[in-house]
């Protein structure tokens, strides 16, 4: 495998690692008053939130990272029920 | 071949989800997506906001074909347009997927997130398998 797509297969292996951890910690998100916002997630860990989706890319961004790579998920009150 | 979906809590009730890396050339965009599989939904979309992570310029935006359509989608009213050809890749698999919707603009609500219809499945010729009760869930390619 060339460095490029082990680097790539990295960065799918962590992103779903981080959307995982989101499933599984949403409520402890809530508890920790991100309801009503965006949360960018990166190695199990809130790294930038917000209200304005477009703020909290720009914050990881910010930090260095490629928001493509980036979990950035909508934390909904408890009990929302959405149809898609 | 079996492909492993996970089966997670979301917005209300189980829902099948999948990593997604996503790549196309024209317009380029590239980037990795949580999609839900939706056998409910005829069409591939892709999430309002999952299209602003991977930081899509004006100019590839313009890139997308077909006429601006309105779709109302949990809550969300967006305009779309079509992304002829990406290739997806899920667990290290490649698929060809023709004619994705592409959000360019929400008109209200939270953006949604990126969803597999039928189409997905009919054109990477897989099946669907998801038990809810065991919280087991795969994609299954023909042949």
């Amino acid at each position: 495998m060339s460095s490029q797509n082990l680097q790539l297969s990295n960065e799918i292996s962590e992103f779903e690692e981080d959307s995982k951890w989101f499933y599984e910690n949403v409520s402890l998100l809530r508890k920790k008053n991100f309801i009503g916002k965006f949360v960018a997630i990166k190695n199990k860990e809130v790294i930038a939130s917000g209200v304005d989706f477009n703020m909290v890319v720009k914050e990881v961004e910010s930090k260095g990272r490629n928001p493509a790579y980036i979990v950035i998920e909508y934390v909904y009150p408890e009990g929302t029920i959405i149809l898609f | 071949m079996k492909i492993p979906v996970r089966v997670e809590f979301f917005a209300g009730g189980l829902r099948p989800i999948v990593t997604v890396y996503i790549k196309s050339e024209i317009p380029k965009i590239f980037g990795v997506v949580s999609a839900i599989i939706d056998t409910g939904s005829p069409t591939t979309i892709l999430g309002g906001g999952d299209i602003q992570r991977m930081r899509i310029s004006e100019i590839q935006l313009g890139k997308l074909v077909g006429e601006y359509k309105e779709l109302n989608i949990g809550g969300a009213q967006i305009k779309t347009r079509i992304l002829p050809e990406a290739e997806l890749m899920i667990s290290g698999k490649k698929f060809k997927i023709l004619d994705i919707q592409i959000p360019v603009k929400l008109i209200k609500g939270t953006p949604p997130p990126t969803i597999l219809g039928i189409d997905f499945l009919l054109q990477g010729k897989l099946s669907f398998f998801f038990d809810p009760n065991r919280k087991e869930a795969y994609l299954e390619l023909e042949g």
